[in-house]
C-alpha cells in the first residue's frame, strides 16, 4: 500500500526535529518580543550568517513558530504512524508535504512584496527610502523556505497519492 | 411423430432496479421480444423467446421491485406472477456491487418457494470497488446456483440458459433444496404457523406454507385476502394473527423484526462470501489526516494562517501604491481650485482624495483574500474545514464557518463581512456580521501599539493581547445573546457534503476576485464620500463665525466635541478623546493622527504625550471603548451591503456604543477601586 | 441482535441499513436528496466525541450534525469485517 520507502522516512525524521526547533525558537524570539521584553533573548539565531543576514533567518512570531512546531508534528506523526498503519501514514507525510511547500511559496511571495515595497517609488520617479538587503527584511530566508526546499524530495514519493486523487 | 416434445420452459426474470436486468432480458430474447401491459395494470409487461437447440423458453421480465410486500403495484405483479402461473425458474439477478440489498428480494423469492438461479451481475464493477465475491461459496450458503455475468458483454448469458435447462430437466417444479433459517426467536413463531398451515391441503396446494407463515405475522394484507378465499384460510388468518400478536409482545413490531432477520442472514452470508473490502481511495486517506482528531484543527489553523499572511504581505506593496498615488494626486492637485476650503476639502490631509485612496487601498487586499478563498473552497478544503470548526463553534453559539470570517477580522473587518457568505444559515451569518466587527483589526493595533509601548512599557504586548481577547470574549457573549433574542431558531441542520477534492481552477478564482474587488468598490465608494465629505466640513468650518478654518480646536467638531464632554465625564475623557473618537469614525487608523493634531503633537511623539497627561486606567478604559465602538465607515458600507438592511446596520453602531461604554465604565471604574 | 438505533449511536467503521427517517419534511427532503434514504447502506467513517460525524452512502460522503444523525433510524450491524 505504501510506496514510501526508509530513505523519505529518514528526511521526514529530520524535518519532524527541524520544524518543531525552529518553531520553538521563534515562539520563544516572538514572546519576548512581543509581550515579555524582559525576558530577554531576542537574539538567538540557528543558522549561517551571509552577509548581514541569517540564512534561515528565524524572525520573532509566536504565531508563525506555532504554525511550524505543527508542521513538525504533523511529521512526526507520519513516522510514528509507519509501522502499524503505512498507509496512513503516507497521507500525513503528503499533507506535511503540502503545507511545507505553502510556506515555502509564502516566504518568496512575502520577499517578493518587499522588494517590490521598497522599489516601487521608481515608477514614477520617486526616491527610495532605503535599498533593500536580505537582511533588513523583517522575514529574509526564513525556516520556511529552508525547509520548504528540504521537503521537496518527498513529492516524488508521494506524487501516486496526487494522482489517485485528481485523476 | 417426434418423441420429444417440444415443452416450453416459462422463466421469469426478477430483480432490483437498475440491476441490468431489461439487459439481461435483450440479451437472451433479442428481437422476439414483445411489450404489453399487465392485465388492468398500467404496467409495461415484456415477454419473449429464447430457443436453444429443440426447446423454447419463454421468458417474463418482472417489474424490478426491492422487496415483494403488498404495498406496490409493481411487486403485486411479480409475485402474482410467481404464484399463479409458477414459472420454472425465476432468474434473480443481483446487482453484486450492492449485494446486500439486493439478497433482499433474494430472500423473499426463496421464502416464496420460487425455483431459484441467481445471476450475479456487475462483477465486472464489484472488482473495480475492490470486492471479490465467492460465487460458488455464495452458492452454497444460499441454496441455489449462482451464475457471474456481466450483462453489457453478454458474458454469463450461455451458462445461465444451460443452469435453468438442467434445473428444468433434474428437478421437478416446485420447490427449492435448501430452506434459509432465520434467527431462532423468529423461527419459533414461523415455524408454529407453518405446521398450522402446512396441514391444510387447500392452501399448500396453491402456496408454500412457510411463506404464508411469515406473510400472516407480517400482515399482509393481499395474502389475508387470498387465504380468506380459500377453505380453512380462516382458522389459519386467525391463528396467524394471534400468533403475530404474541410476537409483538415479546419481539416488537413482527415487519420490522422480520426484516432485521433477513438482514442478519444476509450479513452472514456476505461476510462468508465477499473479500477484501473496498481500498481505502486516496481521497478517504487525505480525509482521515485533515479531519484527524487531534491534528484537523492545527491543520486548518495552518491554513488560515497562511492565507492571512500571503494576502496581507502580497497586497501591501499594492495597497502602498495605491495609498501613495492618491496622497501624491491629493498634493499635485492642491490648489488647483483656489478655494482653500474646497481645497482642503478635497485634496487635504482628510480630504475627499485621501478618502478615495483610502478605500481604493483596501482592493488589493480583498482581491487577494478572495483569490486564495476560491482555491482553497474549489480544491474541496473548505468543506473539511466546515466539518472540524463545527463542534467547537457551535459550543460558543456560532456555526462552524463563522471561524473564517472572525480570524479575517483580526486583520480587516472588511473583507471579513463580505466572507460571511460562506455562512449558509441566514442566522447564523447576520450573528456573524454584527459581531465581526469586535475583532481587533489592523487599524486599530496601529493606534493601540503606540499607546500601549508608552504607557505600559514592559507589559504593552500583555495589553494587547488583552484587548484581542476582550474583542474575541465580547463577540462570542453578544452572538449568545443575539442567537437567544433576534436571531433565535434552532440552528439549522447541519447537513454538508464532502465534495470530491479537485483541482482549483485559476481562472474561476481571478474571476471571482474581480468581482468581489469591483463590488466592494462600486459599494464602499458611495458612503464612504458621504461620510467623509461631512466629516471634512465639519472639520474645516470654524465653529463660531463658520468659515473655513485650519484650527481643528476651533472646528465644528471640536465644539461638537466638547459639546459631548461631559457625557464621557464619567469615564474621564478629555474632549480631544471625544473628537479623535468621532474621527475614528472614518478610519480607526487615523484617531491617532487626530489625537497628534489635536494635542499640537506629531504622530511620533503624541503617545508619549499622551502618558504625561493621562493615567494608564483611563487610557485602558479609552481604548476598549476606541476598540468595541461603531465601525470604521468603510466597514460600516460593508454591513449595510451585506446586511441588505438599514436596520441592521444602524443596529451594529448602536450598541456598538452602548457596549462600549459601558465597559469602558466598568473598567475605569473597577480599575480605579482596585488599584487606586 | 438488531434492532433499529439511530444513526449517531453507530461506531466508527460500522455499517448500517436505513430503515426511517424521522424528521419534518424539509429535512427529510434533503437527506432524501443525498442519498439517505431507506435501503441505502451507510458507513461511519469519523464519529468521535460530539460533534458533526462523517457517513459515506453510495459513493458520495456526508457530514451530519448529531442532531440530525439523532433522527435517521438505521438497522443495527456489527463492524464490517475486513
Amino acid at each position: 500500500m505504501s510506496r514510501v520507502d526508509s530513505s523519505t522516512y529518514i528526511l521526514a525524521s529530520i524535518l519532524s526535529i527541524l520544524y518543531p526547533l525552529y518553531g520553538a525558537i521563534q515562539f520563544y524570539k516572538g514572546a519576548v518580543a512581543w509581550w515579555l521584553p524582559w525576558i530577554g533573548g531576542e537574539e538567538i539565531q540557528l543558522g549561517v550568517k551571509v552577509g548581514d543576514a541569517y540564512i534561515p533567518n528565524i524572525f520573532p512570531d509566536p504565531f508563525s513558530g506555532i504554525i511550524l512546531i505543527i508542521i513538525g508534528v504533523i511529521f512526526a506523526r507520519s513516522i510514528y504512524l509507519s509501522k502499524r498503519n503505512p498507509g496512513l501514514a503516507d497521507g500525513f507525510l503528503f499533507v506535511g508535504w503540502i503545507l511545507a511547500s505553502m510556506m515555502l511559496i509564502l516566504n518568496l511571495v512575502v520577499l517578493a512584496a518587499d522588494i517590490l515595497d521598497t522599489y516601487y517609488p521608481l515608477i514614477w520617479g520617486g526616491e527610495i527610502e532605503e535599498p533593500w538587503t536580505l537582511g533588513s527584511d523583517p522575514w529574509g530566508i526564513s525556516p520556511h523556505l529552508i525547509l520548504g526546499i528540504i521537503a521537496a524530495p518527498i513529492y516524488w514519493k508521494i506524487k501516486y497519492l496526487l494522482k489517485q486523487l485528481i485523476p | 411423430m417426434a418423441n420429444v416434445k417440444r415443452r416450453m420452459i416459462k422463466v421469469a426474470l426478477a430483480g432490483n432496479p437498475n440491476v441490468g436486468k431489461s439487459v439481461i432480458f435483450n440479451n437472451l430474447t433479442g428481437a422476439h421480444q414483445h411489450v404489453g401491459n399487465w392485465p388492468g395494470k398500467t404496467v409495461d409487461k415484456k415477454e419473449g423467446f429464447h430457443r436453444v437447440d429443440d426447446k423454447v423458453i419463454y421468458i417474463v421480465d418482472l417489474p424490478g421491485t426491492y422487496s415483494l410486500t403488498a404495498l406496490s403495484v409493481e411487486e403485486m405483479i411479480a409475485r402474482d406472477y410467481i404464484i399463479y402461473e409458477r414459472p420454472d425458474v425465476v432468474v434473480d439477478i443481483v446487482d453484486a456491487s450492492n449485494l446486500e440489498r439486493n439478497l433482499y428480494l433474494t430472500m423473499q423469492l426463496l421464502e416464496l418457494g420460487a425455483n431459484v438461479v441467481v445471476a450475479l451481475n456487475k462483477i465486472d464493477l464489484a472488482e473495480k470497488a475492490g470486492m471479490r465475491i465467492d460465487h460458488r461459496k455464495l452458492e452454497e450458503e444460499l441454496g441455489v446456483p449462482v451464475i457471474p455475468t456481466i450483462a453489457p458483454k453478454k458474458k454469463g448469458m450461455k451458462e445461465l440458459v444451460e443452469k435453468i435447462i438442467e434445473l428444468v430437466e433434474g428437478n421437478p417444479r416446485g420447490y427449492s433444496g435448501k430452506t434459509l433459517c432465520y434467527e431462532p426467536r423468529v423461527e419459533r413463531f414461523i415455524e408454529r404457523l407453518q405446521g398450522e398451515v402446512a396441514s391444510r391441503e387447500e392452501i399448500t396446494k396453491l402456496l408454500n406454507p412457510r411463506w404464508v407463515a411469515i406473510k400472516l405475522l407480517e400482515g399482509d394484507e393481499d395474502v389475508i385476502k387470498k387465504l380468506s378465499e380459500i377453505e380453512g384460510g380462516r382458522e389459519v388468518i386467525k391463528k396467524g394473527m394471534k400468533l403475530r400478536e404474541e410476537m409483538s409482545r415479546e419481539l416488537g413490531d413482527p415487519e420490522v423484526v422480520i426484516a432485521d432477520a433477513r438482514y442478519t442472514v444476509i450479513k452472514d452470508i456476505v461476510s462468508r462470501t465477499v473479500g477484501e473490502l473496498k481500498r481505502l481511495t486516496a481521497s478517504d486517506l487525505l480525509d482521515s489526516v485533515l479531519l484527524d482528531k487531534y491534528l484537523g484543527i492545527p491543520i486548518f489553523f495552518v491554513i488560515l494562517w497562511w492565507w492571512f499572511q500571503i494576502a496581507f504581505i502580497g497586497s501591501a506593496p499594492f495597497c502602498d501604491i495605491l495609498g501613495d498615488g492618491f496622497a501624491a494626486l491629493g498634493e499635485v492637485l492642491t490648489g488647483i481650485t483656489g478655494h482653500p476650503f474646497i481645497d482642503y476639502l478635497f485634496f487635504g490631509e482628510y480630504g475627499i482624495i485621501q478618502g478615495i485612496g483610502a478605500v481604493l487601498s483596501f482592493v488589493p487586499l480583498i482581491m487577494l483574500l478572495y483569490f486564495i478563498l476560491s482555491l482553497l473552497e474549489d480544491s474541496g478544503y473548505m468543506a473539511r474545514a466546515a466539518f472540524v470548526m463545527e463542534k467547537a463553534m457551535r459550543k460558543v453559539g456560532l456555526s462552524g464557518r463563522t471561524i473564517i470570517p472572525m480570524i479575517m477580522g483580526f486583520g480587516c473587518n472588511v473583507p471579513a463581512v463580505y466572507a460571511t457568505r460562506i455562512i449558509p444559515d441566514e442566522n447564523d451569518r447576520m450573528i456573524a456580521i454584527l459581531t465581526n466587527p469586535l475583532m481587533l483589526c489592523g487599524a486599530r493595533l496601529v493606534f493601540f501599539s503606540a499607546i500601549a509601548a508608552a504607557f505600559y512599557g514592559a507589559y504593552a504586548g500583555d495589553i494587547l493581547f488583552s484587548l484581542y481577547a476582550l474583542g474575541v470574549v465580547l463577540a462570542f457573549m453578544v452572538a449568545t445573546i443575539l442567537r437567544k433574542t433576534f436571531f433565535r431558531g434552532r440552528a439549522s441542520p447541519f447537513v454538508l457534503e464532502l465534495p470530491a477534492y479537485q483541482k482549483p481552477s485559476f481562472k474561476v478564482a481571478a474571476v471571482r476576485m474581480w468581482d468581489r474587488g469591483s463590488m466592494y468598490l462600486r459599494k464602499a465608494v458611495g458612503i464612504i464620500l458621504i461620510g467623509l465629505l461631512i466629516i471634512g466640513v465639519l472639520t474645516a468650518t470654524d465653529a463660531e463665525t463658520l468659515t473655513f478654518t485650519t484650527d481643528p480646536e476651533r472646528s465644528l467638531v471640536a465644539a461638537f466635541g466638547r459639546s459631548l464632554a461631559p457625557i464621557f465625564t464619567p469615564l474621564n475623557w478629555d474632549w480631544r478623546f471625544v473628537v479623535a473618537m468621532i474621527f475614528g469614525f472614518v478610519a480607526k487608523e487615523i484617531v491617532l493622527g487626530a489625537s497628534a493634531m489635536l494635542y499640537g503633537a506629531g504622530e511620533e511623539e503624541i503617545a508619549s504625550r499622551l502618558a504625561s497627561l493621562y493615567n494608564p486606567i483611563v487610557m485602558y478604559g479609552y481604548m476598549t471603548f476606541i476598540l468595541i465602538y461603531i465601525p470604521c465607515i468603510v466597514t460600516i458600507a460593508a454591513i449595510r451591503q451585506e446586511t441588505g438592511s438599514w436596520k441592521w446596520t444602524i443596529f451594529a453602531v448602536v450598541y456598538g456604543l452602548i457596549l462600549a461604554y459601558i465597559v469602558n465604565l466598568l473598567i475605569v471604574t473597577l480599575g480605579h477601586l482596585l488599584l487606586g | 441482535m438488531t434492532r433499529l438505533i439511530p444513526l449517531a449511536f453507530l461506531g466508527e467503521g460500522e455499517v448500517g441499513r436505513v430503515v426511517e427517517i424521522r424528521a419534518g419534511r424539509g429535512l427529510t427532503r434533503r437527506l432524501l436528496a443525498m442519498g439517505i434514504a431507506p435501503g441505502m447502506k451507510v458507513r461511519v467513517l469519523k464519529s468521535s466525541g460530539p460533534g458533526p460525524i462523517l457517513i459515506e452512502v453510495g459513493q458520495t460522503r456526508i457530514a451530519l450534525g448529531r442532531g440530525v444523525a439523532m433522527k435517521v433510524l438505521v438497522g443495527g450491524w456489527d463492524a464490517w469485517p475486513m
